[in-house]
């Protein structure tokens, strides 16, 4: 059941109703039965897991905030760890791993034919894994007491608005909300609706239309058109960031009609001018999780330079992995690393770098956005590239084969992709100038109105009508 | 408004300060219904003016269907009549006064084809003109009408804005149910979505006139560059431009003056409202003999069967043509060519017009549009098809 189909606003309708209808308890419970009917949808079977994670961390948290010894929470929580990535490893991993393990062995000349599962990978289970991890870990770390009240913690793991691709909850953020009585009210329900279509928008209008640019380039083989493939990677830079952010705003407009708060996924990123502050606005909810649960446990930047930089390197590694079972993603994984620890290498450098006035500045500003962009696009083509040998034959179209002689193809192509982002770009550019991702609610009512207008009407009319899945639904 | 009361009970109890508090933070939703509005209203005007020609032909043979006043049954029992059935080519291709004229006066043709549509309206035009007259001696289908083109069959019928021109509400929930296909209601209720292209041709055509020269060559080039890189033939393909930027006006005209002196039509009855269901021996899409692999173009569709088996028991010939193409377009793009033995194979009392399958290639010259013959271009396609149809009867009974 995608955001963006009828059947989910059926659905959403007929949730809605009831739960503006029931009291808080089976509001509740209401909310985790419809949360197992909105992913059982896509597979009944893979049901079962979400209930194995919800048990096995809802009890281990128990035992581990009721342990007295320092050895049996270690243990509670490696329990909980290990099941968590076991259940992720094997469905997710088993057979990538297997298959480079077979490669490797055939490099060194000794074949090996390991069993092959070819398991379909569940819907948003690197999602709900990393959610339930949390609960546990916080737990650990005395930040947080376990709820004893089983049902709320299911619904915990499983609310249906951020089960299968984000935003990754924490559990002392989220599992209040589920616990305590939520209000609502005319604001939060209009501030949802307005998430929500911004959040259709992005995903109907701009990501499925520059999926049209972006998917034909990618399904060629070489010889590429270096300029083609140029206005694909900025075509897939947009598809992604709307298809996530878009599910993201979803998911948050959802939450917000019915009282939840869900963190903010993504804070205008492409605003960045260093991947520092890049990750600190690209997939937060992930990004901030690596951070508290992976980069700060191996030491952070606190034992010298050189783990800094490993850790760094690990964690970036950990999280292009998380993001597919593929090489392709490694690697974009381990370029990110290289780009935060490049970025620390050269910060004395870029500090001495001082532009005066306030017209300089905005422009300096401005041509490092552009730049840090590309560098982000380069990453985009190594996350979309199907093998590695297409990253190597488009770097080179791009650098060798660049051919304008096309030029009726390429205006096209190019006023397609404009047209398709133009009014994010403007809608962004001022909630960046503003500083404020709300900025739309503080203007004047009639101007509020032709803004909501032109979403519902450019989405409704230009939007892509067959639901297309989300990208991320594969992580 | 339930809802939204609902909710105000959740701000505080009903009173007149929270009333005007939900009419406040309601303002800019009522000012985006208001928007809404207007511009429904105005892509209903613009889908009016910019209308294509299709969509024309769809709509008068749905009002002349309503006012029961369309058919002109010109046929004597003396005649030999002939039926066209076919897609938009056939509409524009086909003129029957010129076929009867090179009848000398024998024959009575009329053209029902019906622009966009697969084979099964043409199933229950023919049954029901069958019931309601003489039965018709020979009909001509164009090649590709059988075959199921992709997706098409699976909609019930028709393109989302064919179909919903002139229907009632209750008309096109019939078709939503019988094809799945929930884009029609969205398109009825939102003509912003089913005037899409018109509405982009109007405000392009638009623009065109204030934006500078520069501006207007490039577009032009560039339609033109899409087009030629489409058609694959080197031609001057201004006019294609300016029948559909700069005399849009003027070629909707033309488009009404063929439909109404040019071609007999037949009442085009609304097979999925008959008896306020759909028909009986309609086939729903997963029932159809050929439903299982719609990917092979050389498929047919599900109606074929029921087509030639009602003018089998009628003792109706079938004469199976091809429809034209612009002389620089792929062979192999013609599905019709490929489709020879195939229909061959289902029955072998077809008939063949077989000049239609080798020489169908006609000059730009006699083109309105990259796919549609002009008046000219008809009247020498409609005398190749009579000399088709000449050669078949000099091989077969005659007349």
């Amino acid at each position: 059941m995608l955001f963006n189909s009828f059947q989910f606003a059926i659905f959403f309708i007929i949730v809605y109703g009831l739960y503006i209808s029931f009291n808080h308890k089976w509001q509740n419970r209401m909310l985790l039965l419809a949360s197992y009917v909105f992913y059982g949808a896509w597979d009944w079977r893979f049901l079962s897991l979400i209930v194995i994670s919800t048990v096995l961390d809802y009890y281990c948290g128990i035992f581990i905030h009721e342990s007295g010894s320092e050895k049996r929470r270690k243990y509670f929580l490696t329990l909980s760890i290990v099941g968590n990535l076991f259940i992720l490893g094997f469905f997710k991993y088993y057979d990538f791993f297997a298959v480079s393990l077979k490669d490797l062995f055939l490099v060194f000349g000794v074949p090996i034919d390991p069993r092959l599962l070819n398991i379909v990978l569940p819907v948003g289970i690197s999602f709900y894994t990393f959610q339930t991890m949390s609960y546990t870990m916080d737990i650990y770390r005395n930040e947080m007491e376990p709820t004893k009240k089983f049902l709320d913690f299911a619904l915990f793991v499983s609310f249906f608005p951020q089960l299968v691709a984000g935003p990754i909850e924490r559990a002392k953020h989220l599992l209040p909300q589920v616990l305590n009585d939520r209000k609502l009210s005319l604001e939060k329900f209009y501030e949802g609706c307005y998430l929500i279509s911004w959040g259709l928008f992005q995903k109907v209008f701009v990501a499925d239309n520059l999926s049209r640019i972006v998917d034909p380039v990618f399904a060629s083989g070489p010889p590429y058109n270096g300029a083609k493939v140029l206005l694909a990677l900025y075509a897939f830079a947009f598809q992604i960031f709307c298809d996530f952010a878009g599910y993201s705003n979803i998911a948050r407009g959802l939450g917000k009609c019915m009282g939840f708060d869900i963190m903010i996924n993504f804070n205008l990123p492409y605003f960045s001018t260093n991947p520092k502050e890049f990750w600190r606005r690209w997939h937060i909810s992930l990004s901030s999780w690596l951070r508290d649960y992976l980069y700060i446990p191996l030491g952070g930047n606190k034992r010298g330079t050189v783990i800094m930089y490993r850790n760094l390197a690990i964690t970036m590694l950990l999280g292009g992995l998380w993001h597919g079972a593929a090489w392709t993603f490694v690697l974009w994984g381990a370029y990110q690393g290289f780009l935060l620890i490049l970025h620390r290498l050269s910060k004395p450098f870029l500090s001495r770098i001082v532009v005066k006035g306030r017209i300089a500045g905005r422009i300096w500003f401005f041509i490092r956005v552009f730049m840090f962009f590309h560098l982000v696009c380069l990453g985009w083509l190594f996350f979309r590239a199907q093998s590695m040998l297409q990253i190597a034959d488009m770097i080179k179209a791009v650098i060798f084969n660049f051919d304008l002689h096309n030029w009726q193809n390429l205006t096209l192509i190019l006023i397609n992709l404009i047209l398709c982002i133009w009014f994010l770009l403007l809608m962004q550019l001022f909630q960046f100038i503003k500083n404020d991702l709300f900025y739309c609610f503080k203007l004047h009512w009639a101007v509020q109105g032709m803004i909501y207008f032109l979403i519902f009407y450019i989405t409704l009319t230009y939007g892509v009508n067959n639901a297309n899945e989300f990208i991320y639904f594969q992580f | 408004m339930a809802l939204t009361m609902r909710m105000n009970l959740y701000i505080s109890n009903f009173n007149s300060k929270s009333i005007k508090k939900v009419f406040l933070l309601s303002r800019p939703f009522l000012v985006c219904i208001s928007l809404f509005a207007l511009s429904e209203l105005a892509a209903l005007n613009i889908g009016e003016r910019m209308i294509d020609e299709a969509r024309q032909i769809v709509r008068y043979k749905r009002n002349w269907s309503r006012q029961k006043g369309f058919f002109k049954n010109k046929n004597d029992n003396n005649k030999f009549c002939i039926l066209f059935f076919g897609n938009s080519t056939t509409v524009s291709g086909i003129i029957p006064e010129v076929l009867d004229e090179y009848g000398s006066g024998v024959t009575s043709t009329y053209n029902l084809a019906l622009p966009v549509l697969p084979l099964a309206p043409h199933y229950f035009m023919l049954k029901d003109y069958i019931q309601n007259n003489k039965i018709p001696d020979y009909i001509f289908v164009e090649a590709n009408i059988l075959t199921r083109s992709v997706g098409r069959s699976f909609r019930g019928g028709v393109l989302p804005n064919y179909i919903i021109q002139n229907a009632g509400f209750i008309e096109v929930l019939h078709y939503v149910c019988a094809s799945g296909n929930l884009h029609i209601l969205k398109s009825y209720l939102v003509p912003s979505m089913a005037y899409k292209r018109e509405i982009r041709n109007y405000f392009i055509s638009k623009a065109l006139k204030v934006l500078p020269e520069r501006f207007s060559d490039l577009h032009r080039k560039l339609y033109i560059w899409k087009l030629s890189a489409k058609e694959k033939y080197p031609h001057n393909w201004d006019f294609v431009y300016n029948n559909r930027f700069i005399d849009h006006e003027k070629r909707r005209h033309e488009v009404r003056d063929i439909i109404l002196k040019s071609r007999g039509y037949y009442e085009f009855k609304e097979f999925a409202i008959i008896g306020g269901k759909l028909p009986d021996d309609f086939i729903k899409p997963e029932e159809g003999d050929q439903a299982r692999d719609h990917k092979n173009v050389q498929e047919f569709d599900p109606f074929i069967y029921r087509f030639l088996d009602l003018a089998e028991k009628e003792g109706i010939k079938v004469v199976v043509f091809n429809k034209y193409l612009m002389g620089g377009r792929l062979k192999k793009k013609n599905r019709g060519y490929l489709l020879l033995d195939s229909i061959r194979s289902i029955n072998n009392k077809i008939l063949f017009l077989q000049n239609s399958f080798e020489d169908c290639y006609y000059e730009p010259k006699y083109f309105s549009d990259p796919a549609h013959l002009n008046n000219r271009g008809a009247k020498e396609y409609t005398k190749n098809i009579f000399e088709g149809f000449k050669a078949i009867l000099e091989n077969t009974d005659g007349l």
